[in-house]
């Protein structure tokens, strides 16, 4: 049965949502209705056909709504939704703005927490995501870079695979001539120079020299000169746009000459730009037809496929698979070296910073370590707005009833929190990059970058625009549902709006960040301790009061006399080395073989040259026979081992027992050392061989205590008094270990940085939450101090309810930290057990951090005179 | 059918003729509006009101709620003194043109 009344209301209330109608303007027509409806009954129509059509002939509501505008209008007034021909979007998100401006402005403190605390989020992640965009960057840039790739080796041996990236000097060309697919190839071999131009002088430890080739597998373009004809002439040198700066200041540096290690004169035929997110750019190309001019064999090297001293590249044909193309040549070496279980790979030069040869993550480790940092910063952020936006919604409750009674839909209320929460997304995004711009030096300094951020860069915008939708949109969703879905009736009643969901939510919702938080402050704690632990371990030599100088060019000749020039000062100079590759990092590996050995693949064991002083110097143990001796002939050809070499040869008295070495250097073991750490603590000890025979490279001076600068002072003198004209450029020992672990270190230091944020973050949310909740149970707290509680009793009411919270994240975040930190740690062959006391600390430190945050609140609401809460109330 | 131009520039002495005629509401305007115009004047009855706020916020009419026999509220529109000035120049300005559309067009329908 139709019922007019009801039909004539539901007419009503559409027109009731549409904000131009007035009252009268609204009974006006809807006497005009009835007048119409009456008129066409009287023809005899129906109820219902009456009604129809009398509605129609009133016409569109939105049209009459429109026009009813335009007669109102003006200037300064923002068009309703009802103005047709204008998108209606643009003019709600406006009015969205218009009132979620004016709800800022109503309550400063509330939206100064959200903005803030969203603001932290968005920084420390918008800094995260530019170290992660530079990170992912490197060598991307080179032409056609889906094409270039860097040949490595693994070398197959019984116990274990080693992967080798240094590859032997024919290999380049062998397979460009011999295999099609093949269109560049270029070698580098890494040196280090002492570079003079005029009175400028200075080590250059990125060297390198360079096949003109090279530059057609990877795009370092010139930008004067020509770099490739440059590589073809033994008497031209390259440089890198910095280099040039750095010697030439603003000259043009073409055609002047350098002087290398104060004998060897090279002109400067072309510069090329070197981008700084490149791990295999160098500062100084030489040719590598000018090896010779440094006395190297090149027709010897030419034909020796067994030594591994240069970096291979290519460039495959377009369209060639490289898998299959790896498949083709992987046997390629053993057709060589016959002897040799060696398997030739290739590695996408774009993959060189990030991942190991084999594809195993490296550095992309971090980068995903720190975006997910990164995001549960930005949703810790998001939290806090979600807590505190609903924490209000008793304030807001009346609103959302009030806007649904005078016919708001509920997509309406929906659009309006999601504009609010986007325009304070927007404020916390202008907010944050005022953060970022002063926390860029620091966050520079934290990451050894230059980053800056970009303002020319459109991926940035998209970025920011990005992060602001994914931040407002995340913060405002649960709000706008929660509030939206508010029953009018019941809220202006003044019904209890407070749902158990809606509070269960929040405290799910500070559990989750405050377990977060935990995560991060136990894992920043063990990431500290373990790498305290890699420096303080006994590596099984001693690194400190040891200063070490580069040696180039001919002073390498020059050791024996500078060390007898030290030890004129036995005040200052325990004794002094030189050798190869220092105790901290030896990276050459030799092949060995040895009498009575069964029989057998080739194996390598990893060495360093050391004159008879190194195992002195750098205080070693011999655990058995003897150290080298000047006064015992021939022992420049004997050897030392560690135990490991022992262990491995499965010696049982290794004394007297003759050594190959290299391919033919065949020689006794007269002592063994004890295990020392020469590379870095992620793995196991290998074995090493000591050798006095050979080309060395550091010398190293081991200072008495007592006064380090008077002798570096008197190293110095020393230095150029046996060494004209070669720069002295001393260095500690113990620095160059701390550079090994420079990556944990960083990474210790960024999440000890970034978990500090989110405990903040978190902590302004639970700040706001504990204001909020003082303040609802103003009453509550009135009357149980007008019924004699005291206020610690009180304080320590309010306080159970977040500690309760803080314990249960402690639940959450201990298993996930461990299993994070037990899978972080598997990573190093020494490492720390995972403290429990650790995590206790971490629970202790967040439940003390949470106690004062709420306690400002809590005692404040605690000693307000219940006298003004009751009578207002 | 009538244009949306010559809508907008007829709307305004029509309503004003009708109520120089005597007070009146809404609905019997617009009842009146068709009569006179033999269905001619198509108007949708709602878009009457928006030119009636125009009108009486320019000040040409005024209104006034009345309640009827039936219990009905009803808005009466009346003609103020400003309205009936430019009710005048209005046609003042209408006679003119048909006029001159008559002279150049002497084919043209005449309106009686």
């Amino acid at each position: 049965m139709f019922d007019m009344e009801n039909a004539v209301r539901e007419w009503k209330r559409t027109l009731l949502k549409l904000e131009t109608f007035e009252d009268g303007f609204i009974a006006e027509l809807e006497s005009h209705l009835r007048d119409g409806i009456d008129r066409l009954k009287e023809k005899g129509l129906s109820d219902e056909a009456a009604f129809n059509q009398a509605v129609s002939q009133i016409g569109r509501p939105e049209t009459i709504g429109g026009e009813s505008f335009k007669t109102k209008a003006r200037f300064w007034a923002s068009p309703p939704t009802t103005v047709p021909g204008r998108s209606s979007a643009g003019a709600l998100a406006w009015n969205g703005f218009k009132t979620a401006y004016r709800l800022f402005r109503r309550q400063k403190g509330y939206s100064f927490i959200n903005v803030a605390g969203l603001a932290v989020g968005l920084a420390a992640c918008l800094l995260i995501l530019l170290w992660v965009k530079d990170e992912l960057s490197y060598d991307r840039f080179h032409a056609g870079v889906n094409t270039v790739y860097r040949l490595y080796l693994e070398d197959r041996l019984e116990a274990r695979t080693a992967i080798v990236t240094a590859t032997p000097f024919p290999l380049a060309e062998a397979l460009k001539k011999e295999f099609p697919e093949v269109v560049a190839a270029g070698r580098t071999y890494r040196s280090q120079f002492q570079i003079r131009h005029g009175d400028k002088l200075f080590n250059e430890g990125n060297v390198c020299f360079a096949d003109p080739g090279l530059f057609a597998c990877l795009s370092f373009p010139s930008v004067r000169g020509d770099a490739v004809r440059a590589l073809g002439d033994p008497g031209a040198v390259v440089l890198s746009e910095e280099t040039a700066r750095k010697i030439f200041g603003g000259e043009n540096p073409l055609g002047r000459s350098l002087t290398l290690d104060a004998k060897t004169d090279f002109s400067v035929a072309a510069v090329v730009r070197v981008p700084a997110n490149t791990d295999v750019g160098f500062a100084v190309f030489l040719p590598m037809n000018s090896l010779p001019r440094f006395g190297q064999d090149l027709a010897g090297w030419s034909g020796d496929w067994r030594a591994r001293n240069f970096s291979t590249f290519i460039r495959l044909a377009d369209g060639t698979s490289a898998d299959a193309f790896a498949a083709k040549i992987s046997e390629y070496l053993k057709t060589k070296n016959p002897g040799r279980n060696e398997v030739l790979r290739l590695q996408p030069v774009s993959r060189i910073h990030l991942y190991r040869p084999d594809g195993t993550a490296a550095g992309m480790k971090d980068v995903r370590t720190l975006s997910t940092i990164a995001a549960f910063i930005l949703l810790l952020a998001c939290v806090n707005f979600i807590n505190l936006a609903t924490a209000r919604a008793g304030k807001r409750a009346r609103e959302v009833g009030l806007r649904k009674t005078i016919g708001a839909r509920r997509a309406q209320i929906v659009r309006q929190f999601f504009a609010e929460s986007v325009f304070l997304a927007f404020l916390s995004l202008g907010l944050a990059l005022i953060i970022i711009g002063s926390a860029l030096p620091a966050f520079n300094a934290l990451t050894g970058k230059t980053l800056t951020l970009d303002f020319s860069d459109p991926v940035l915008y998209l970025g920011l625009g990005l992060a602001v939708l994914v931040a407002g949109t995340l913060s405002g969703l649960y709000p706008a549902v929660f509030l939206s879905g508010f029953k009018p009736a019941a809220v202006l009643k003044g019904r209890n709006f407070e749902s158990g969901r809606g509070s269960a939510i929040r405290k799910g919702l500070i559990i989750f960040q405050f377990a977060v938080s935990l995560v991060l402050i136990v894992s920043a704690a063990v990431i500290a301790s373990q790498i305290r632990f890699l420096r303080s371990r006994d590596i099984g030599f001693d690194r400190s009061r040891l200063v070490y100088a580069y040696m180039m060019g001919d002073n390498r000749n020059n050791a024996e006399a500078l060390k007898a020039e030290l030890a004129r000062y036995p005040a200052f100079f325990e004794g002094a080395s030189a050798c190869n590759n220092l105790p901290t990092q030896i990276l050459y590996n030799s092949s060995v073989d040895w009498e009575g050995r069964a029989s057998g693949e080739d194996m390598s064991f990893p060495y360093v040259i050391g004159d008879f002083d190194y195992v002195k110097t750098f205080g070693m143990t011999i655990t058995r026979g003897r150290d080298f001796s000047r006064d015992i002939a021939g022992d420049e050809d004997r050897f030392i081992v560690n135990e490991e070499a022992v262990r491995q040869m499965g010696l049982s008295s290794p004394l007297g027992t003759r050594l190959r070495f290299m391919r033919s250097r065949w020689g006794e073991i007269i002592g063994v050392v004890r295990d020392f750490n020469f590379q870095s603590m992620r793995v196991p000890v290998r074995p090493l061989i000591i050798t006095p025979k050979g080309s060395k490279r550091f010398f190293i001076a081991k200072m008495k205590p007592g006064d380090p600068e008077a002798a570096v002072r008197i190293f110095r003198n020393a230095w150029n008094r046996i060494n004209p004209g070669f720069l002295f450029e001393g260095r500690f020992v113990d620095e160059a270990f701390d550079r090994i672990y420079g990556s944990e270190t960083r990474l210790g230091k960024i999440v000890t940085t970034f978990s500090l944020l989110a405990v903040f973050v978190s902590c302004l949310g639970l700040f706001g939450l504990a204001a909020y909740t003082a303040e609802r149970k103003t009453r509550e707290i009135g009357i149980r101090k007008v019924l004699g509680a005291s206020v610690a009793g009180i304080v320590g009411r309010l306080n159970r309810e977040f500690a309760i919270l803080v314990l249960l994240a402690n639940l959450i975040a201990w298993p996930v930290a461990y299993l994070a930190m037990k899978s972080w740690l598997r990573s190093f062959a020494y490492r720390i057990p995972l403290n429990p006391i650790l995590f206790l600390a971490a629970a202790l430190l967040a439940a003390l951090i949470a106690g004062l945050t709420v306690s400002i609140q809590t005692i404040r609401a605690a000693t307000a005179d219940p006298v003004k809460s009751l009578k207002h109330e | 059918m009538v244009s949306k131009a010559l809508m907008a520039a007829s709307t305004k002495p029509i309503i004003l003729s009708i109520l120089r005629e005597g007070e009146d509401y809404g609905y019997n305007i617009i009842q009146k509006v068709k009569t006179a115009s033999n269905g001619f004047l198509d108007w949708s009855d709602g878009m009457l009101y928006p030119i009636l706020q125009k009108l009486e916020k320019d000040g040409h009419i005024s209104s006034r709620w009345i309640i009827s026999e039936g219990g009905r509220h009803r808005k009466y529109y009346q003609i103020t003194k400003k309205g009936r000035k430019e009710l005048a120049a209005e046609m003042a300005q209408l006679g003119g043109m048909f006029g001159a559309l008559a002279r150049l067009c002497p084919s043209l329908p005449s309106a009686d």
